[in-house]
């Protein structure tokens, strides 16, 4: 059985999600929910094992949602679904601890795939979230340890994500197996989380909103 | 309006004024010296020098007034030694020297002084007293404006009251007729003369403000001495004070007029006259307290001159500081707010409140009567008519202003204020540089949105609208929510490569195909550095991503090879299947093939479909510049 949390303001579209979700997965259960404050109290009263989030809702943003049920149940998949689709948002959602995005405008089959794929445990990245995070690793200041900076070997993966290949090109392209692509991403993911943090600590440390330095 | 006096600098002269303040000084100290020499001086060898603390006040009390009264007397026209005004103003401070120093020692001497000396020095306090009156009289007709028939007035003061005094002093004239009587009716002429001032400066502020700030001091400092001294003493009566204190009056005049050199810009005088008056101070300051050390204790002069240094700096310095702050002008406004008001005014949208805004700032700044905008065509700050006016260029789209009579009329424009008002008009040109440059960025980033949304969006939206074919409706949306991605995101900027700018539709039919176990080969060749216009992208990505439909839909194919480069400033592209192909009299007009065709011919290209038993091959191609996108 499978708990699943929609958050989505837009009536249909949160039931197209619920209705995907229906049949990517053997007896769901599924909660629906239409604002941030809907999405919060969901997240309150159970625990989920995924949960599709929108960003942009209409008393605050899915981020909060996303945080919360992270804290709660860490065991959580979170899945950012979007729209627009607004790289700053989606690389925001992903440091907040995201396990992958989906956008809405995908064709529902491709979706569907997309969806079990992220429930099994298998990151994805589009092009442009993975330029995106280059960036944000190359314009962010020195990472406290240098463990929290990507291996080369991480750069080369999205360099090639960049590119547009898919995780099964990069892995044919690397000579890795698709599965160490993967980790690869998942590891992009958590170091993206620390260095944001680290920013903010760094960033509130500065302001002196934190004792330490 | 005539101009108030003659210009500074009119006659150059070899000797600053710091060096002639020092003369002025010289022999103001000379005097003093002397004057000290008489009141401590013992009577015969039996009696010993008296202490300048045993001195009595009629000794401290002229002898201060007349000191400060010639110094600063002495202060101004070494400043403007060849203004008429200042002349007389220089005469009236030797007249209180003359009629302040003679009672001083008279009265506080303890030796046998010659009879003819004792005379001399009461003719000089009598003559003194006259010629101070005289002095103010003819100082009141020519200052600040020459009062019409100026001549017959100077000959009338000099003549009436010279002779009067004259007359006092020989007695010819009557008892009645002391130099009491005749000061108190210089006093009289000199009330007239300020009231002609008032009269005469009815019209121009700056005047006025002079006129009445001098003819205040001088009726509060003389009048003071007239009511309680003078006057009393010609009617007979006991002074309404002791008469030692009433000498005070004397300095109040001059301590007036030293304080409005700045403000009312007196004698055309600035801030500068404080500095000069500083340095020389400090300077005489040095060797004063250099002289007393050499003389009070046994040390040498060397260590004398080291010591009075150290004192100076100790004790004159700090305290200069102090005077020039509260002396020298300070602007009202801060830098801060001056530099936050010219920020506002550049980033004033509006021009008619920007206008606004910036003549305010110069209200602010100084205080004029009048700020209008005029014809004025240069390109610096300048003043006018000796200072009365202000003109500042024309900036942008801001109209040249012209400012009158600043601080309420009560001053007049200088260099500083020159300078001040160049150096904001600079800024804020810089700042409305940087504002335009900011408007065209944005001008520019709204064109990019409104190009790329009419170019697709709108046409795409509205295709789907007329499209009868739920796919196709649906596959249009689809592409317009994309091509807004791109547009948020701004994909279609100039610095994202060939590649980078193609690496989504690549990962997306990457992921279509593999769905439907199609292998797909994707091949990028001569496509680094080549910059694509966002129309032909878009062109580009939706013809593909059809043909990849179409493929799907109905090749049955196991392989699709997507191949897209670039030759001689084309864009070339193939998309082969290895399907079962489709024969073309099967195909009716009005299908996505005609709509592929147009598209890439809208971009002045080709595109032919040529099926087969082995697949279909698609071949586009079409230039990399149109002319209408070359923007």
């Amino acid at each position: 059985m499978t708990r699943v949390l929609v958050v989505e303001d837009v009536k249909e579209t949160r039931l197209w999600l619920s209705d995907i979700a229906g049949r990517a997965f053997s007896e769901p259960q599924i909660t629906e929910a239409g604002s941030m404050r809907a999405g919060l109290a969901a997240v309150n009263s159970k625990d989920f094992d995924l949960a599709l989030i929108d960003l942009g809702l209409p008393d605050g943003s899915g981020l909060e949602v996303l945080r919360n049920l992270k804290l709660v149940c860490s065991e959580a998949i979170c899945i950012v679904t979007t729209v627009m689709g607004d790289d700053a948002h989606i690389v925001a959602a992903l440091s907040a601890g995201a396990d992958g995005y989906l956008l809405k405008d995908t064709p529902e089959d491709l979706f569907e795939r997309q969806l079990k794929q992220l429930a099994d445990g298998t990151p994805a990245l589009s092009p442009s979230i993975a330029r995106r995070i280059m960036e944000h690793f190359r314009f962010t200041g020195p990472a406290a340890s240098p463990e929290d900076e990507l291996s080369p070997r991480e750069r080369e993966v999205l360099g090639l994500i960049g590119r547009g290949l898919r995780n099964a090109d990069v892995a044919k392209d690397l000579e890795l197996a698709e599965s160490t692509v993967a980790s690869h991403i998942k590891s992009i993911y958590r170091k993206l989380g620390i260095s944001s943090r680290a920013e903010a600590a760094w960033h509130a440390a500065r302001m002196g909103l934190s004792t330490t330095p | 309006m005539t101009p108030v006096t003659s210009h500074i600098g009119d006659t150059p002269s070899p000797i600053s004024p710091s060096v002639r303040l020092g003369g002025v000084m010289t022999i103001l100290l000379s005097l003093t010296v002397l004057a000290f020499f008489l009141a401590l001086a013992p009577f015969d060898s039996a009696q010993s020098w008296r202490s300048p603390f045993a001195l009595p006040a009629i000794f401290w009390i002229p002898m201060s007034t007349g000191f400060g009264s010639f110094l600063i007397a002495g202060w101004v026209w070494s400043l403007r030694p060849a203004d008429l005004a200042t002349r007389l103003f220089a005469l009236s401070g030797v007249a209180t020297l003359a009629f302040t120093f003679a009672p001083a020692i008279t009265y506080s001497t303890r030796l046998e002084l010659p009879e003819t000396v004792s005379l001399a020095l009461s003719l000089t306090n009598s003559i003194g007293a006259s010629a101070f009156g005289i002095a103010m009289i003819a100082l009141c007709l020519v200052y600040p404006a020459r009062l019409p028939g100026l001549r017959i007035w100077m000959t009338l003061n000099v003549g009436v009251f010279g002779l009067a005094t004259l007359g006092a002093l020989l007695e010819i004239l009557p008892r009645a007729f002391g130099v009491h009587l005749i000061t108190s009716v210089e006093m009289v002429c000199i009330v007239i003369a300020v009231v002609g001032q008032l009269l005469h400066s009815r019209r121009d502020p700056t005047q006025r403000a002079i006129a009445l700030w001098l003819g205040l001091a001088i009726l509060f400092g003389a009048g003071g001495f007239i009511v309680t001294t003078a006057a009393p003493s010609v009617f007979n009566g006991a002074p309404l004070i002791p008469a030692v204190y009433s000498f005070g009056f004397f300095l109040l005049i001059y301590i007036g007029i030293a304080a409005g050199l700045r403000r009312f810009r007196l004698f055309e005088l600035g801030e500068w006259a404080y500095r000069v008056f500083f340095y020389v101070v400090g300077s005489a300051l040095l060797v004063l307290v250099d002289i007393t050390l050499v003389i009070l204790l046994p040390i040498g002069p060397g260590m004398a001159f080291g010591a009075a240094l150290i004192i100076v700096a100790l004790v004159y310095l700090p305290l200069r500081d102090v005077f020039a702050r509260m002396l020298l002008p300070r602007p009202d406004l801060s830098d801060d707010q001056v530099f936050q008001s010219i920020v506002d005014v550049a980033l004033e949208p509006d021009t008619v409140r920007r206008t606004r805004l910036w003549q305010g700032l110069m209200q602010r700044l100084f205080k004029p009567i009048e700020v209008e905008a005029c014809s004025f065509s240069g390109t610096e700050a300048v003043t006018g008519i000796d200072g009365v006016e202000l003109y500042i260029p024309a900036i942008s789209q801001l109209p040249a202003i012209r400012l009158r009579y600043p601080w309420n009329g009560r001053g007049l424009f200088g260099p500083p204020h020159q300078r001040t008002a160049a150096r904001l008009a600079q800024l804020l040109s810089h700042v409305e540089a940087g504002r335009q440059a900011y408007d065209r960025g944005v001008a520019s980033e709204r064109q990019r949105i409104a190009r790329d949304m009419h170019d697709n969006i709108g046409a795409q939206l509205l295709s789907a609208l007329h499209s009868s074919d739920q796919g196709r409706k649906d596959m249009m949306i689809r592409e317009s929510l994309s091509d807004l991605r791109d547009i948020i995101n701004d994909n279609s900027a100039s610095d994202l490569s060939l590649e980078e700018v193609l690496s989504d539709l690549r990962a997306e039919t990457a992921e279509r195909c593999a769905a439907q176990d199609l292998e797909l080969g994707w091949t990028l060749s001569g496509t680094d550095n080549i910059a694509l216009a966002p129309a032909a992208s878009h062109a580009l990505r939706s013809v593909i991503r059809e043909i990849v439909s179409n493929t799907i839909k109905h090749a049955a194919a196991s392989m699709l090879d997507i191949s897209i480069a670039t030759a001689s400033d084309r864009l070339e592209f193939t998309c082969r299947d290895n399907g079962q192909g489709f024969d073309p009299a099967t195909i009716t007009p009005g299908n996505g093939l005609d709509n592929l065709e147009n598209r890439i011919s809208a971009l002045g290209g080709e595109l032919t479909t040529t099926p087969s038993t082995d697949g279909v091959e698609t071949r586009g191609s079409f230039p990399l510049q149109t002319p209408e996108q070359t923007s």
